[in-house]
């Protein structure tokens, strides 16, 4: 096993495209900080909590006011909600930025490394079949299930290399650009975090985004077994990973929606507090997870170690 | 004489159907050591079907590939460990070397070691471009890269599918006395199919004919054949009464006709002919090439079998 994993770690990289990918990776994530750095000395925040604490002011006299229906009070109950948060964002953000933040909000950019795994998932398989190179390789004294799992694992690392690529180019960055933390906590989606414990807590936002990646990454590794085909993988899986939200958010009505795999993928939503339902548990989505991703591994070594070779 | 041997492949009882088509129907076929063996058959008779039954890209409805005792449904990783392939066009992966694609393979096998690697590159003389990539080699240069992987770890048995494909005369001789070589000194027993008959011909010891799925001929090319002349003589309807009265089978070819009689009748023959005043312009030994043999058996089906793929 371990020199079929070697195998397939030197096809991956025999592949230009995955230096470009990982070059890109680099030079987003570096470039973006950058530029956050540079817009922090255009934009001032703390104009706009004026202008927020302002509106909440004229929302709060309204709410005063003796005369209300009922209807028009709980609408303005919710605007008033909706408001302080947004308060609570805005100095939040005017804050100026520091190593520990930027590098604890690392876990934010991740969708890149969920994107880039997404692409070697649907092709790891599927590329054998159309570049007519699987009749080679299922043509040994190797059983099928020894490479599909020997495929799987390369993705898993590569997710894993991913990731740790974007978290110390992070770090790089946020030494280049931004600051020491001066003071002894900072603000982390609306909790403080004292500034000690930034490092804890920015390795284990990135274990839970990496859980992501590596979640969706399997949809995809099995569409492209199941399909045979990398453009069909790739489309459907990048296709769901950006609508997926919005789909639950459209379900959100049925008690389904808690089910599908994209109201549980994103498992950093029970450290920032935007969860899709409020009743929702990380270990109730962890266990809808390892179901899904048992489903994907079933049908991807069925259908590959089942099916004839006719390619 | 071969027939004492043990095989080394043994096709049992094999059947393959898709949806309602019976593809390959019940075939039994054993193969033997130091053997080349061609495979012939029309379009879609099977030929493929039964090669990826033999290399396991494929599993067969009934039936068993038996290799070197080891049935293949069984013991998948043992049976296979003595088979080298290439199936079809060998599709390596182009944006890689030669070499990493032999390392590649190599790792797929037991004690494929770094001077065996390097062994086999110099026998299939690509020891100049083989650190360079796949995507700049020529169809012959693929060739012999893909029986370099075939060959890599010593398999017992070669299984070759279209193997001079794409290979220049010269390129296809030393293919053959290569084959040859593996299969006298190293007792390798080897399977191909082709559609180029001249080739099998040239290469093969025996031929098996499959048809609609079933094998209808297995033949050895060394045997002796029947004996047949070409005769040609004016008239050519008293030639063949003549021909007839004597109780040979005559068969019309270009101007004159070709009957199966023994060398010993043939000075008698000429006499009779001269004997009835007819003008005789020819009598020469015919042998019968594959091709003829082949469409005879196959009723003149297609030969080529279409690559599309």
């Amino acid at each position: 096993m371990p020199k079929l994993i070697q195998n397939e770690w030197m096809k991956l990289w025999s592949k230009k495209g995955t230096w470009v990918m990982a070059i890109l990776l680099v030079a987003i994530i570096i470039g973006f900080q950058g530029i956050a750095k540079l817009s922090e000395k255009y934009m001032d925040d703390s104009r706009w909590t004026e202008t927020l604490q302002g509106d909440l002011a004229e929302v709060e006299k309204e709410l005063a006011s003796p005369d209300l229906t009922e209807d028009k009070k709980v609408e303005l109950e919710e605007r008033k909600s909706e408001m302080e948060s947004n308060i609570s964002f805005s100095i939040e953000s005017s804050q100026p930025q520091t190593r520990e933040k930027v590098i604890t909000e690392t876990f934010g950019i991740m969708s890149m490394v969920t994107l880039l795994t997404i692409i070697v998932a649907s092709g790891i398989v599927s590329t054998e079949f159309s570049q007519g190179t699987i009749k080679m390789l299922l043509s040994r004294p190797v059983k099928r299930w020894k490479i599909l799992t020997s495929k799987y694992i390369t993705v898993l690392l590569f997710c894993l290399l991913a990731t740790t690529i974007t978290y110390v180019s992070s770090a790089i960055g946020a030494f280049i650009f931004f600051p020491a933390s001066v003071e002894n906590s900072f603000m982390f989606y609306g909790t403080e975090l004292t500034t000690s414990a930034f490092l804890g807590k920015s390795l284990y936002m990135m274990f839970l985004a990496f859980i992501n990646a590596a979640v969706i990454s399997t949809l995809a590794f099995m569409l492209g077994t199941v399909f045979r085909s990398t453009s069909m993988a790739n489309g459907v899986s990048i296709f769901l990973f950006f609508t997926g939200p919005v789909i639950v958010a459209f379900l959100s009505k049925y008690e389904i929606a808690k089910y599908v795999l994209f109201a549980n993928a994103n498992l950093t939503q029970y450290e920032t507090g935007q969860t899709f339902f409020d009743d929702m548990t990380m270990p109730f989505s962890i266990a809808v997870l390892i179901g899904y991703v048992i489903i994907f591994l079933v049908l991807s070594l069925v259908s590959f170690t089942k099916r004839d070779v006719t390619a | 004489m071969e027939m004492e041997m043990k095989p080394v492949v043994e096709l049992k009882n094999l059947s393959k159907t898709i949806g309602k088509k019976k593809i390959i129907d019940d075939l039994n076929l054993a193969l033997y050591p130091g053997q080349i063996t061609g495979f012939l058959g029309p379009n879609g008779a099977g030929k493929t079907t039964t090669i990826r039954m033999m290399v396991g890209l494929m599993s067969p409805t009934s039936g068993d590939v038996i290799i070197e005792g080891k049935s293949l449904a069984d013991d998948f990783e043992e049976g296979l460990s003595k088979v080298g392939v290439i199936v079809e066009n060998p599709e390596m992966y182009k944006y890689m070397s030669g070499y990493k694609n032999l390392v590649h393979f190599g790792r797929m096998h037991k004690g494929v070691t770094k001077a065996r690697i390097d062994e086999v590159v110099d026998q299939v003389g690509m020891q100049k471009r083989i650190h360079e990539k796949v995507s700049t080699y020529s169809l012959g240069m693929r060739q012999r890269l893909g029986l370099a992987q075939a060959l890599l770890h010593r398999p017992k048995f070669l299984i070759l599918d279209e193997p001079t494909n794409g290979l220049d005369p010269a390129g296809i001789r030393e293919f053959r006395t290569y084959l040859r070589k593996i299969a006298e000194t190293e007792g390798v027993s080897v399977f191909v199919s082709s559609h180029m008959l001249s080739e099998i011909e040239l290469m093969c010891d025996r031929i098996a004919v499959i048809q609609n799925g079933k094998l209808i001929d297995i033949r050895e090319m060394s045997a002796e054949q029947e004996s047949h002349y070409y005769i040609e003589a004016l008239p050519a309807d008293a030639a063949k009464n003549l021909f007839v009265a004597e109780g040979f089978t005559v068969e019309p070819h270009k101007d004159g006709f070709i009957i199966n009689v023994e060398k010993t009748r043939i000075p008698s023959l000429i006499q009779q002919l001269s004997a009835q005043d007819l003008q005789l312009y020819a009598v020469e030994p015919h042998r019968k090439t594959l091709e003829d043999q082949f469409l005879e058996m196959t009723g003149g089906g297609q030969i080529a079998e279409a690559h599309t793929e």
